[in-house]
């Protein structure tokens, strides 16, 4: 079982900072489909020990990249772009929603309700 | 784009490379100054699968994640599910499984150090390496029914036992493995020309290696010594096991964890045929699992994290995998630039990339 904080948007980025500064490494971030709303968790280590931290937010809305705090998350956050239509503001390198997906790729696949290209919409 | 710089794209088809990924290289003469490594050639979308799976089939699935550790990514989930739902394994099927792992860390190694040979153009050295690997491939064949995907792990423990006969045989194999190791270690560790390529190459410090949240032999030859292993799961708590480190940094001080850690596999292997206790392979396991769970497990190419989440339903609600070779790969953005060209091979192979475990 886990223990996930809350954070808000407001939060978020101070309190990552805190981990960053307390010598945790980020393991990686994983966002889980809620129907409405998304559930992005940031997983922390240090020694061994995991922390999280669970941001929850309404879908559509754009969320803080914590790669200015740590570079590494910018696979994670691309990722996330990809599957899911998560929009980062502030991603440090950011693949445009291509990191996994070819041009021809469905959109974020991994999100209960796809979203679809304008002039495919009537064919789905 | 300045007069004296070029863009080389280095990849996706490649022969250094076993699997696609492109590197976007900026070169100013033969000198890197920008990389940037893409992938999406490989991707599969298993994760996905999760939600019309039942957790059963799902090991199966997880397996395929990646082939050279796909043991250690079904005992990474069966180790989930079984937290979530309040298993006990047995205590035979915990060395089991230990066992099994050890013998897949080593022929993962095994065929890195093959493709670092060729990558070299050591050929002999090459398929040297790879004769050995085949004797691993032998005992996961003889012990488990196949080479690759041995399908093992299940809910509960596992599904296959060794006997007394069969211990035995390991351990004669192991012996000769462990001797024909020794003449390919040598000659890796005290070549001229590997060294050339590979000594002050591909340079990452402890914090570096910290910062950057790699994992496995990237952190552990920066000397960090973080290795899953070490919080005892499966049978290893029993087993003394301390991670190997070496402190430069570099594509030699990685080559060097990762063939000291065959000798050690060899070690752990023993030391549990020796504790390994009698009793039962598998508990029955009924229901289906319900809440959040984090498994991590130490694989070949360094820590591989589950994150499950269930609802109490035959599938998972979510299934998110993060492999060690997508820590790994932010490295390459660290060491490709200011590197030489003709560097660019044995740097993309120094993190021993999996891009199928990394796609998914």
């Amino acid at each position: 079982m886990i223990d996930a904080r809350e954070v808000t948007m407001e939060n978020l980025l101070d309190e990552v900072k805190k981990y960053h500064d307390g010598g945790y490494r980020l393991v990686t971030e994983s966002c889980v489909d809620l129907g409405d709303k998304f559930d992005i968790l940031y997983h922390f280590d240090k020694d061994y020990k995991l922390e999280n931290l669970r941001l929850t937010i309404d879908k559509g809305v754009r969320v803080k990249s914590i790669s200015s705090v740590y570079f590494s998350a910018i696979f994670s956050e691309n990722e996330m772009q990809d599957m899911f239509g998560v929009k980062f503001d502030g991603l440090a390198v950011d693949y445009g929603g291509k990191l996994l997906l070819g041009e021809d790729s469905p959109l974020s696949p991994m999100a209960h309700i796809q979203i679809v290209k304008k002039e495919d919409a009537g064919n789905v | 784009m300045s007069d004296n710089k070029s863009f080389i794209p280095f990849g996706p088809q490649h022969p250094v490379l076993p699997e696609p990924i492109q590197l976007r290289l900026v070169v100013e003469d033969e000198k890197i100054v920008e990389a940037l490594p893409t992938v999406g050639y490989v991707h599969r979308g298993l994760e996905k699968l999760a939600e019309v799976k039942n957790i059963n089939q799902m090991i199966y699935v997880v397996e395929r994640i990646c082939g050279i550790c796909s043991c250690m990514q079904a005992m990474t989930y069966c180790q989930g599910i079984e937290e979530l739902m309040d298993v006990e394994v047995p205590e035979r099927a915990k060395y089991l499984r230990t066992i099994w792992a050890e013998l897949h860390r080593m022929h993962s190694h095994l065929l890195w150090m093959g493709l670092m040979a060729d990558a070299f153009g050591y050929e002999s050295l090459f398929m040297q390496t790879w004769r050995i690997r085949e004797k691993v491939m032998d005992i996961l064949d003889k012990t488990a029914g196949n080479r690759v995907i041995i399908s093992v792990n299940i809910i509960g423990g596992v599904r296959r036992d060794i006997d007394d006969e069969m211990k035995k045989w390991v351990l004669d194999t192991l012996n000769d493995i462990e001797r024909d190791l020794k003449e390919v270690y040598n000659v890796m560790k005290d070549d001229y020309t590997i060294k050339k390529r590979t000594v002050g190459v591909g340079v990452i410090s402890r914090d570096e290696a910290f910062e950057m949240g790699l994992v496995g032999p990237m952190l552990k030859g920066s000397g960090y010594p973080y290795d899953m292993r070490t919080t005892g799961y499966a049978a290893y708590g029993n087993l003394g096991f301390q991670p190997i480190t070496e402190k430069d940094g570099d594509c030699y001080a990685r080559m060097l964890v990762r063939m000291r850690e065959l000798f050690q596999s060899i070690d752990l292997i023993r030391k549990a045929f020796a504790l390994m206790p009698e009793g039962e392979l598998a508990v029955p396991v009924k229901g289906n699992p319900d809440g959040e769970v984090i498994s991590r497990v130490e694989q070949a190419r360094g820590t591989v994290m589950y994150y499950i989440k269930a609802n109490g339903g035959k599938q998972l609600e979510r299934l998110r995998v993060r492999t060690p070779t997508f820590a790994n790969i932010a490295a390459l953005m660290k060491i490709l630039p200011g590197s030489q060209l003709a560097d660019v091979p044995v740097l993309v192979l120094t993190i021993d990339p999996c891009i199928s475990c990394t796609e998914r």
